[in-house]
């Protein structure tokens, strides 16, 4: 399982990801960019959405995909929880993630996230089994 | 950096052409300001902008820089219509995050008594918080009607007065907006945002007039000592942060098929005159207008809010415009360089447009003073009023510097507040404040920010603004 480190911006934030695959490192910066917007709370999976994003290289795959994990959280209300389906083809990614909507009462909200950034951004595989992935949020 | 870096004037430092910039780069600040702004990398991106194609002059940062995305917060930059480039990274994710500027007829001692109920009247009229939503649900048909129209569709829906236009940048409509350029996704985050405040650093504010400079261009603006004012500070709200978003992969791109390199993937952009570049202009327009109409809106519920709690007429109140200013966009202006009239492509992203007196885009009535601008600082100490002056239009394309910039991260500022209660050290200091949430409150606590007086003084002593009054809180409503 990966694990996720918040990086402090004095104006935004930013996540370090260390994951054992490309599946596993998508995952644990979708839970990293949920952190940052809602830090307490377990959420649970009553629903599934999915999503398909474009991209010529991971990171910009990462990019696309979290905006679009953003994108349902602002308008849906969506919180993710759990990455399940994962497939590359070509440059496409095709996705379903679950979770549920945001309950105000066991969701208290921390921040907005405006935009996923290339800032920094970096994705690479260190070794067979072990990814890492740097990423900032314009908050 | 720093070795780079060579010093103009008092508050002045270039950091020369090398490598692939096409123009130098300068800094407005002091010697004291210039430290922090070198930790914190902003004068290296201040650098990457002008590697970018048709940048004219410099590549400008103003004393209130900081750490951007790709262009730095504070930074300026005009580009030429034919050889240059449109980026939305010098536009921000927050489009026409801007500043409004109420006055009353109100003294601070007719408020003074009714001020907590005045701020809680305030909380409740303007939706405020992460992710906030209004009280209108916009049909899609309507909502293309507001990015075409601005603050005209706001007024024309009972949200203010005809004459409130006068006294908005663009006069409130920018008429190159196309809502057609405008995506789903972006109209979806926008339909129920409309008329809020959002959350982080967007604030309305009750303040008062403690200080005046310039006692003319003050009774020009309709300001005077101890009167009370109202300030709006927010933006387009998320369909402004899809807008960009959705523009920087076309621009990703763009980039490439236009042959543009790049120091930093979040500069992508596109040659003005390109499908590309002009799509965004309109699209960027579109979420422009948005934020026009929702600071419009926000002003109605505000005018609402005082008369109900103060119980008196809107004649007495008689509250008014003083002026709006964006300080993200980017805009075709004609401006003289080189001793040539010519059109360009200025981006200020993190800056406040300050046209010196006389130009013909400020309201008649100011055009002897020069444009307001509009310069909020944090929640405990003051913001100013400036005026733009003609060296700023010979040196930074009419541009000048638009807030505090911060100071500390949040988890520090929240990490700080623990075991304090900032809701009443600021009220034994006469400032009410009400926020959506305790961390919200910590996170823009007065010492998160920097003081925005020196960045005041930096933009003054550099000649690109007047100082015309300094206002103090009393009232703050954060998002």
């Amino acid at each position: 399982m990966g694990h996720f480190t918040l990086i402090e911006h004095t104006a935004d934030a930013g996540i370090q990801v260390e994951a054992c695959s490309l599946k596993d490192l998508f995952h644990t910066a979708a839970q990293g960019m949920i952190h940052l917007v809602c830090p307490h709370g377990r959420t649970a999976q009553t629903e599934i959405h999915s999503i398909t994003v474009c991209g010529e290289d991971p990171a910009e795959l990462l990019v696309n995909w979290l905006s679009e994990l953003n994108y349902l959280f602002q308008v849906e209300q969506f919180l993710f929880a759990e990455l399940h389906h994962f497939e590359i083809i070509s440059n496409r990614l095709s996705t379903t993630v679950g979770g549920e909507r945001i309950d105000p009462l066991r969701h208290p909200l921390r921040a907005e996230i405006k935009g996923v950034t290339y800032h920094k951004m970096n994705v690479e595989q260190i070794t067979p089994g072990k990814w890492h992935a740097l990423l900032y949020f314009d908050l | 950096m720093q070795e780079k870096m060579q010093q103009i004037h008092d508050y002045l430092f270039e950091i020369p052409r090398t490598g692939k910039m096409r123009v130098p780069a300068r800094i407005y600040a002091s010697a004291g300001m210039l430290k922090d702004i070198l930790n914190d990398n902003a004068a290296e991106q201040a650098a990457h902008v002008a590697w970018l194609p048709g940048i004219t002059g410099y590549s400008y940062a103003m004393p209130d820089i900081h750490w951007g995305y790709g262009f730095p917060i504070g930074g300026v930059a005009a580009f030429d219509m034919e050889e240059g480039i449109v980026s939305p990274g010098g536009v921000g994710y927050d489009i026409n995050c801007g500043v409004r500027l109420l006055r009353t007829d109100l003294d601070y001692d007719t408020v003074k008594p009714r001020l907590p109920l005045l701020v809680e009247a305030l909380f409740r009229a303007v939706p405020s918080g992460v992710g906030s939503t209004g009280a209108i649900k916009l049909s899609l048909n309507e909502e293309k009607r507001v990015l075409q129209q601005g603050a005209t569709w706001a007024i024309e829906n009972g949200f203010g007065r005809g004459e409130d236009l006068d006294k908005i940048e663009e006069n409130g409509v920018m008429s190159s907006a196309d809502p057609e350029m405008v995506s789903q996704h972006a109209l979806e985050r926008g339909r129920a945002q409309l008329g809020t405040l959002g959350s982080g650093n967007h604030f309305v504010e009750v303040g008062v007039v403690r200080e005046v400079f310039d006692a003319g261009a003050a009774a020009v603006l309709g300001l005077r000592k101890n009167q009370v004012t109202v300030t709006i500070h927010t933006g387009s709200r998320g369909l402004g942060h899809q807008v960009c978003d959705d523009a920087i992969k076309v621009m990703l791109r763009a980039s490439q098929k236009y042959g543009i390199e790049l120091p930093d993937r979040q500069l992508c952009c596109a040659p003005i005159q390109s499908p590309e570049g002009r799509q965004y202009l309109a699209a960027m327009a579109s979420a422009v207008n948005f934020a026009f109409a929702n600071r419009q809106m926000i002003t109605h519920w505000v005018h609402e809010a005082i008369l109900r709690t103060l119980g008196i007429s809107a004649r007495d109140l008689n509250m008014q415009v003083v002026y709006e200013v964006a300080h993200n966009i980017a805009k075709i202006e004609t401006h003289t360089f080189a001793g040539i009239k010519r059109q360009l492509c200025v981006h200020r992203k993190g800056a406040t447009r300050a046209f010196g007196p006389h130009h013909p885009e400020i309201p008649a009535a100011y055009r002897e003073i020069g444009q307001p601008v509009l310069i909020p600082g944090d929640m405990g100490r003051y913001s100013y009023v400036l005026t733009g002056t003609e060296r700023a239009m010979q040196e930074t394309f009419g541009s000048t510097c638009h807030g505090a910039g911060r100071l500390m991260s949040r988890t520090q500022a929240i990490k700080k507040g623990r075991g304090r209660s900032l809701t009443q050290e600021l009220a034994a200091r006469g400032i009410i404040v009400r926020a959506s949430s305790r961390a919200t409150l910590a996170e823009e606590a007065p010492e998160a920010y920097k003081d925005v007086s020196q960045v005041v003084d930096a933009v003054v002593g550099a000649g690109l603004a007047k100082k015309i009054v300094k206002l103090h809180p009393i009232g703050v409503v954060k998002g």
